[in-house]
Parts: structure tokens; C-alpha cells; sequence
């Protein structure tokens, strides 16, 4: 995306029409930016009693103070509203107060005159729970009616020294709609904690040693933040156009195989696979739940670019249905390809499936086997199954039976009944059964007696022995 | 020859019906088998030349006469006389030169002699036509009987008829068992081409002639038993209570079908299995075992063995379970194709071995290379299952998909219904994700991944 501007950029300047085109390019930009979903920053401020440690001429906390001061005075030229929660800057260390974390300033107050004053009474004490106010942070967020980018800025010197997981709590923001995982500014990070963020966020330093440290880091976040590293995913259909979509797709990191981000791929409201914003810093595996599923492996962003990657997910659907209403409990196929298992799908359901050639299980009695389904791009494939017969069988003493499904002269054996059960009603595939029958405690081969049948869909037959 | 089709389609359905019996009344009551006889003889032009003592003819009908005597004296026969070549000389090539010369009754060895006397050799040898006129010729009763066609003839096919071919239909249509032919000074070429309608023998003179048909005799009304032994892991015929099925080997036709019983001795009870066709025996185990080309010897008790060890199987879960109805997709281990679908909490027999067995919970449990062994109970426990219940507050439509977590890795279990307000899905214990977002929204973003526990007998929530 960026190249092409650059591109585009470029040409004008060589093109004769430039006022024309440069007209034609600020107002699709001007678009561009009324399209653009509002963005929420929450400030997280480390006050714990280690802020107190010493930064430049003044207390690491004086620095956190002057970031946020200047990055909140950015901010207000983007028009991004901001709040400020505060954690340790309530209880002493020696009240070791795990649950000291406080939503100082809401978004609805955020004025430039509040946050001084609001700063101007912190003074670092207690304890850093870090967890507990990443989870507190999703309700600083209020409900809104529209769709807003919501983004948390963690400023802090060290990690959690509660007993919380921040790794699963910033983990949590996403099913509570944050999806960006937090940035965290570190001042003096040593480099145990910047490992152990790696979990939460990404991570920037301040740099100490410059005068202009907070002007540094304000222009690093806010640029990262205004310009995120994105993706696109293309799922392409037969055709090679990317209209496939609705499956879910797991992001596992590159490097260490963990479970980064589940994102449901949705087309935008121009029909294009939608944006996603993921942590540029990894790469990715991503596997694709299609049926059956499907891999992009080593994806690997650009910070501040828009990447896209594509592979070919071309589906149709499969229904099956059986005529009238259906006897059979809970009637399943097994839907095969190559002979792995792809799925268990129930029969009066409709399913997708990746295009291609499955085989297809039907689990009636007798099972109802098609070896070549073939699945062709954006068609449903209906199988009707034919309604089952019942057969009750009605046993006057204990005994064997067998039911056999008789195909031209080959008894098939279907099903063994139980010994013991003296009634016992079977749902049977419309076609020509026997029944063997010998009571349990004859002696004679003699004694068997077979019985044929014949059996129509939605008719009951009676077998009696 | 098309009228005659459709009568006889009326025929071969009558007789259908009294030869399809064969098998279980054998079984039932063996001792009133009735057993009908067609001798089917040769009188073409060549029957006259000499051979041996006299001419084939003449032999041939004393030889008949002496054995219709003898037979005469069996309660459980009945016989009859066709010829072909006996109408027209040789020069009007009469490729309908057969018909019914005694009719099959019992009581009828003088009929038959009477009648071979009155006979001339003159013609072709139409085999394939006269042996399709014999399927009117065991019309007339519909008792339980063996219809045997015994063809004597000195030549081969004459007509553009496939008499193998009409063999082969008349068994299947469970008309005619395998007919018995007795070749007079054939040579061995001609020989050859009778061996695909029945049993030939070969006959160089008079007494080589009386030996073959005594021994074809032998052979039809000879008292055969069999018994068969289904074996253990042990080799010990103690495997019973299995459905078998003996079909013709021939034809493909189930001649005996029964349920295999230890008598009161504990031993494999006897059978009656006429010795006229070799069999392929299935015993219906699971999955089932086939011995093929298994041939009886008559005048003997035959043992045939079949190894057939089985052990049972039983899926159950663990405490109170909420499964009902719960599939098993058995098959043997390391191969793909579906014996049997064992549904929970029933036991079921199988061979002894090594399956793999899919149990269609949500998510499936897969156990490879389960041992079912001799006599043995193999039981399989899986864990209860717990709840979810999803209850969509919102009323608006979802998209979503439960994933169950796999150590670093989410497996895809199943999609969520998505438009009711409560959806209730068991599952296997675990921890598991919802992941799902509205299904109107064109924001990807906009997805929400909830985690959950799922454990024995207890439900989890969830809510949106």
C-alpha cells in the first residue's frame, strides 16, 4: 500500500496533469481518512514504588509523567481521545496492595488541564499489578455505538510482581474486542522483563541518554500506532478471485508455535478480505479452518506495510437429506478424503467443503457408501437418502439373530440383535433382507429359520420367531 | 423361440421357488428329499455306429434300461427320459430336435424302457436347446427336490447354441444343480468342451460306460455329511452361534444357509450337504471369513475347518454418561475401510485381532490398535462428556466455531448453529474456544475468541 503511494507519488510529479491528479489523489485519501474508525488510547502509568528510581535529573515516574504529558498533546492533533489508569500509586510497598490499579481519568475527561492535575498528584509507591489492570482495563473502554480501534499504551520500569498472568490477561483483551495487543514503553527495562513482556506487547524503550527522549518515543508509538503493520489474507476461489471467506484462521507465532490470534476472515463492505492488524514483530503460521483445512506458512509482516497473502480455498457445500421423517437417531456420515477423516456431519445439515472428491459414509443400517462425491466450486452437492423401513422383530424365546441384506444371491450380515431382547425395533434402508433366527439353546443346526423380507420406506414389517 | 421365453419365464419363477428350498429343507428334513433324475440322451446319427460290443445307441439304451431298474427301488427318486436327434435325419439339420420322451414321475423305469425301445438315432446333437427344454420338463410338483440332468452323448455341440452358458443360468435360476455328463468314445478335445456345464466322465466302452453312470450315482444318492469346525485361537472347535452361508461355487447361489450349533455333545452339529457342487463357505463373523472352492466328498463325514476366534467388545464411558446412541466406527488396524459400527454400550463380537476403532464423540477419540482377544471382554472407557451451553442474548445472528485446544495447536470441532438463542453441545472434557463474531459485521477484527473448560458431567456457559 505504501509503495504504491510512493509509486503514485512519483508519477504525478512527472505527469504534466499533476493539479488534476493530485486533486483525484487527496480526495481519495480524504475519503480514506473519513472511512477511518476512531481510535481509543488507554494510558497504563506504572507508579510502583521502582519509579521512584532515578532517570536522567528527576525519578523515572517524572519521565512516564512527561511522555504521556507530550504524547497526550500529539494525540489531541489526531483527534484520539485518551484515559489514564494508574497502578501502585495508592497503597505503600509495605502493604504489598496487589489490587492498587484505578482508572484515574476516564476517556469523558480527558482534557489536557485534568491529566496535569491528575499527574501532579502521583508519587510512586506500592506494587505493579500488572495482570489485574490489563483486566480492568477492558471496562475503562465504554460500549460504543460505533466501531472504534481501541489501543492500550503500558508505561512501566519492570513486570508484574503480583501473582497475575499478564501474558494471558493481554491474551484476554482480544474476546473483550481489544485486539491490539498493548504497547508497552520501557524505562530501563532490564532485559529479563523485556523477554517476559514479549508476551504482552511490543515493546519500545525510552532512551535515556537523549535530551529529546520523549519526543523520540512519543513520534515512534504514535507512528505505529497511526500507521499499523497489516495483513490481508486472500482465500481465492476457483477462479483465483478472493471471495472466499467466513473461515477461521489461527495465527501460531513462527518461532515458538504458540497461539498468537484467532480472526474469523470476514469480506469488508466492498467485497475485499478485511484488514487485520497483527503484532509485526512475529511471524506467522496461520492455518486456515476450511474442511478440510489449510496452511500459510512463515508469513512475515512489514512494519508499516500492507502484506497479502493468498492460497487457493475454493469451496462448495454438501447437504444430505433424507426423505420424510427420518427414524434413524442422530444419522451421521463420515465424510472421507483420501481416506483421512475430514469430517462427521449430520445428515439434514448443509456443510462446506473445500472442491474436490470425498467419500462419503452414510451411517445407516445397512450404511450407504458413495466413493466419489465431488464437491465443485460454489455448487451444493444434495444427497437424498431413500426413508427407512422399520422392521420389529418379536421373539417368543432368547436366540440368535442375524439380519442379512440380500444382493442378488450375497447375504451381506448388517446387524447381530442382542440374545436377550425378546423385542427389538431396526430402521432398515428400503431393499431385500433375511432374517436368521435360532433359539439360544438349540442343539440342531436344523433349528434355524430364516425368514425374507422386504422392506419399503415408512413401512413397518413384523418378523415374528 | 420369444413365445417360448416368456413361458418359461413362468416356468423358471415355479421352479425357482421349489429349488431356492433346497438348502434349509435339506437341513430340516433330509430324509424326504426327493431327488429327479432326467436322463438326457444323445440319439443323433453317429449313436448308431459301432463301439465296443455293439453300437453306442443300443448300449447306451440298455445300459439306461438296467440303471432306471435299480434306481426304480429308491423311494426318494423319480426319473425321466429326454432325447435330442431322434425326429429329423442328419440332413435337415434340425436345430430343434429335442423333446420330453417320458416325463419325470416316480414309479416310471418301465415307462422309460418301453419308451427306448421305440427310439431311432437320426440327427444333429442340439446340447444347448435340449438342455433348455428341460426347465419345462421338472415342472409339476413344488415338494423340496434336487433336479439332476445326466447328458450321454458321443458328440459335441452341433447347433449355434452356448450350452455352458444355458448350464450356468438354469443353476443360477436354481433350476438344475450341476449337470453330469457321460462321454462316449469323445475324444479328449471333445471332452474339454463339457467341462464348463457339469461333472464329465468319460466312457471308452460298455463297461467303462456302466462304471461312470453307477459312480454318478453313487455320488448323487450317496449319504454325505459334513461338519464344520469353527476354531479358537487354540484350534479348538469351540466358536459357535455364527450365521454360515454355503454358496455354489459355480453359480453364486446360496444353497445353505443356517445358524452354526454345538450339538448336545458339544460338538459342531452335522449337515446335509449334497456333495454335487463345491462350495464358498462365509461364516458371518465380523467382519466375516470366506473359504473358497471347498469341495465335499461323498459317502464320508466330512470335517472342514475354519478358524473363527472371537473376543468381545464393549465402549462405555465413564460415570453417568449423557451419550445415547453414540457411533464406533470399527476398523482393522491400519486400514481405512469400515467393518462395523459399534454403538455405545453394546457388546459385540469380533474376530480376534487388532482394529482401530473412531468414536464419534465430539471431538472424535481415535484409538488405534485395540486387541480383541480370545474369549475376552475388551472394554473401552472414555471420559463423560460435559456441557456447553451458548445462549446468544443479542438475538442477532453469529458466526462461530468451537476449537478444542491441543496442546499448542486448535483442533476445528465443530460450528455453532449461530441463529437460536440456546444451543446446548456435548463434549468430550478439555479446554476449548468459542471463537466467533457477529455475522452481519464486515470487520475481521471484530472476532472474539472465549475460552472454556469442559469437564466430566458438569456444563459451562456461555453468553453473548
Amino acid at each position: 500500500m505504501q509503495e504504491l503511494k510512493d509509486n503514485f507519488k512519483s508519477k504525478i510529479l512527472r505527469n504534466s496533469f499533476c493539479a488534476v491528479f493530485c486533486f483525484l489523489f487527496l480526495l481519495s485519501s480524504a475519503h480514506a481518512q473519513n472511512k477511518k474508525i476512531p481510535t481509543r488510547l488507554l494510558f497504563i502509568l506504572d507508579a510502583s514504588g521502582s519509579m521512584a528510581g532515578k532517570w536522567q535529573e528527576g525519578s523515572r515516574l517524572d519521565a512516564a509523567k512527561a511522555i504521556i504529558t507530550h504524547m497526550a498533546d500529539s494525540l489531541s492533533k489526531e483527534n484520539i481521545s485518551f484515559a489514564l489508569r494508574i497502578y501502585g500509586h495508592q497503597s505503600e510497598k509495605s502493604l504489598v496492595d496487589c489490587n492498587d490499579t484505578k482508572l484515574e481519568l476516564p476517556f469523558a475527561k480527558s482534557t489536557a488541564a485534568n491529566l496535569s492535575e491528575t499527574l501532579a498528584r502521583v508519587s510512586p509507591k506500592g506494587y505493579s499489578p500488572i495482570a489485574l489492570s490489563l483486566e480492568q482495563a477492558v471496562n475503562d473502554f465504554t460500549l460504543t455505538k460505533y466501531e472504534c480501534k481501541n489501543v492500550i499504551v503500558l508505561i512501566t520500569d519492570g513486570f508484574e510482581n503480583c501473582e497475575g498472568d499478564a501474558c494471558l490477561a493481554a491474551e484476554k483483551l482480544q474476546s473483550a474486542g481489544i485486539f491490539f495487543r498493548p504497547y508497552i514503553i520501557g524505562l530501563g527495562l532490564n532485559s529479563e522483563s523485556k523477554i517476559k513482556f514479549d508476551c504482552v506487547g511490543q515493546v519500545f524503550e525510552a532512551n535515556e541518554t537523549a535530551n529529546n527522549f520523549k519526543e523520540q518515543i512519543s513520534e515512534v508509538v504514535i507512528s505505529t500506532i497511526m500507521n499499523p503493520t497489516s495483513l490481508q489474507v486472500n482465500l481465492l476461489n476457483e477462479a483465483e478471485k478472493p471471495i472466499e471467506t467466513n473461515a477461521n484462521m489461527t495465527f501460531y507465532d513462527h518461532e515458538n508455535k504458540s497461539i498468537k490470534y484467532n480472526i474469523i476472515h470476514t469480506l469488508n463492505a466492498s467485497g475485499n478480505p478485511d484488514t487485520l492488524f497483527v503484532d509485526p514483530q512475529k511471524k506467522y503460521d496461520l492455518k486456515i479452518h476450511t474442511l478440510p483445512a489449510k496452511e500459510i506458512n512463515n508469513i512475515e509482516l512489514i512494519p508499516g506495510k500492507h502484506i497479502i497473502a493468498a492460497t487457493s480455498a475454493g469451496q462448495g457445500s454438501l447437504k444430505m437429506s433424507i426423505n420424510g421423517t427420518s427414524k434413524y437417531k442422530n444419522l451421521q456420515a463420515i465424510i472421507k478424503q483420501k481416506n483421512q477423516i475430514i469430517n462427521i456431519q449430520n445428515v439434514n445439515t448443509t456443510q462446506n467443503y473445500l472442491t474436490g472428491i470425498y467419500q462419503v459414509e452414510i451411517l445407516t443400517c445397512p450404511r450407504i457408501i458413495l466413493k466419489d462425491v465431488k464437491i465443485l466450486q460454489s455448487q451444493q452437492n444434495i444427497i437424498n437418502i431413500p426413508a427407512a423401513g422399520t422392521l420389529q422383530i418379536n421373539k417368543s424365546q432368547p436366540g440368535y439373530i442375524s439380519i442379512f441384506k440380500r444382493e442378488q444371491n450375497t447375504l451381506t450380515q448388517i446387524l447381530v440383535v442382542p440374545v436377550g431382547a425378546n423385542k427389538q425395533t431396526i430402521q432398515l434402508q428400503p431393499g431385500n433382507y433375511e432374517v436368521s433366527f435360532r433359539a439360544k439353546n438349540a442343539i440342531s443346526n436344523k433349528s434355524t429359520i430364516q425368514k425374507k423380507f422386504n422392506i419399503v420406506s415408512g413401512i413397518a414389517t413384523t418378523a415374528n420367531f | 423361440m420369444k413365445r417360448n421365453h416368456s413361458k418359461s419365464l413362468f416356468l423358471f419363477l415355479v421352479l425357482l421357488q421349489c429349488i431356492a428350498s433346497i438348502g434349509f429343507a435339506q437341513i430340516k428334513t433330509s430324509t424326504a428329499v426327493k431327488t429327479r433324475i432326467l436322463f438326457m440322451m444323445d440319439a443323433s446319427g453317429s449313436m448308431t455306429n459301432n463301439w465296443s460290443t455293439s453300437n453306442r445307441f443300443k448300449i447306451s439304451k440298455t445300459v439306461i434300461a438296467a440303471m432306471a431298474d435299480s434306481l426304480q427301488k429308491n423311494p426318494n427318486v423319480e426319473m425321466g427320459l429326454r432325447v435330442f436327434g431322434s425326429m429329423s435325419p442328419l440332413s435337415v439339420h434340425d436345430c430343434k430336435d429335442s423333446r420330453i420322451e417320458t416325463p419325470i414321475r416316480p414309479n416310471n423305469a418301465n415307462n422309460i424302457k418301453l419308451k427306448l425301445n421305440t427310439l431311432n438315432a437320426k440327427g444333429i446333437t442340439p446340447i444347448a436347446y435340449a438342455l433348455e427344454q428341460c426347465a419345462y420338463d421338472f415342472v409339476g410338483s413344488n415338494e423340496k427336490c434336487r433336479n439332476i440332468v445326466i447328458l450321454i452323448t458321443d458328440g459335441i455341440e452341433s447347433c449355434e447354441g452356448n450350452a455352458c452358458e444355458v448350464s450356468k443360468r438354469l443353476q443360477q435360476k436354481g433350476i438344475i444343480l450341476q449337470p453330469f455328463i457321460i462321454g462316449l468314445g469323445l475324444s479328449a478335445e471333445a471332452a474339454a468342451t463339457f467341462d464348463c456345464i457339469g461333472r464329465y466322465d468319460d466312457a471308452q466302452d460298455e463297461i467303462g460306460f456302466r462304471k461312470a453312470l453307477k459312480s454318478t450315482m453313487n455320488f448323487i444318492l450317496n449319504n454325505t455329511t459334513v461338519q464344520l469346525n469353527l476354531l479358537d485361537e487354540k484350534g479348538k472347535a469351540t466358536e459357535t452361534n455364527v450365521p454360515v452361508t454355503f454358496y455354489d461355487n459355480v453359480v453364486d447361489v446360496q444353497r445353505y444357509h443356517f445358524i452354526h450349533t454345538l450339538n448336545a455333545r458339544g460338538n459342531a452339529d452335522t449337515l446335509q450337504i449334497d456333495p454335487i457342487n463345491n462350495y464358498n463357505i462365509v461364516v458371518h463373523t465380523t467382519p466375516p471369513i470366506e473359504k473358497k472352492n471347498v469341495s465335499i466328498a461323498t459317502n464320508q463325514h466330512n470335517i472342514i475347518t475354519i478358524p473363527a476366534a472371537q473376543g468381545e467388545l464393549l465402549v462405555t464411558t465413564d460415570g453417568l454418561s449423557t451419550y445415547k446412541e453414540l457411533a464406533c466406527v470399527i476398523t482393522k488396524a491400519n486400514s481405512e475401510e469400515t467393518i462395523d459400527v459399534l454403538t455405545i454400550n453394546e457388546k459385540k463380537k469380533y474376530l480376534t485381532g487388532l482394529y482401530d476403532i473412531e468414536i464419534l464423540t465430539l471431538p472424535r477419540i481415535s484409538i488405534q490398535s485395540t486387541r480383541i482377544a480370545q474369549s475376552e471382554l475388551t472394554t473401552i472407557k472414555i471420559p463423560a462428556p460435559g456441557l456447553v451451553t451458548i445462549l446468544n442474548t443479542n438475538a442477532v445472528p453469529v458466526l462461530g466455531s468451537i476449537f478444542k485446544e491441543k496442546g499448542q495447536s486448535l483442533d476445528w470441532v465443530c460450528d455453532i448453529n449461530g441463529n437460536s438463542t440456546t444451543e446446548t453441545i456435548t463434549l468430550q472434557p478439555g479446554n476449548y474456544r468459542l471463537v466467533y463474531k457477529n455475522k452481519g459485521s464486515k470487520r475481521a477484527m471484530t472476532t472474539r475468541d472465549e475460552r472454556f473448560k469442559i469437564s466430566s458431567g458438569s456444563s459451562a456457559n456461555i453468553r453473548f
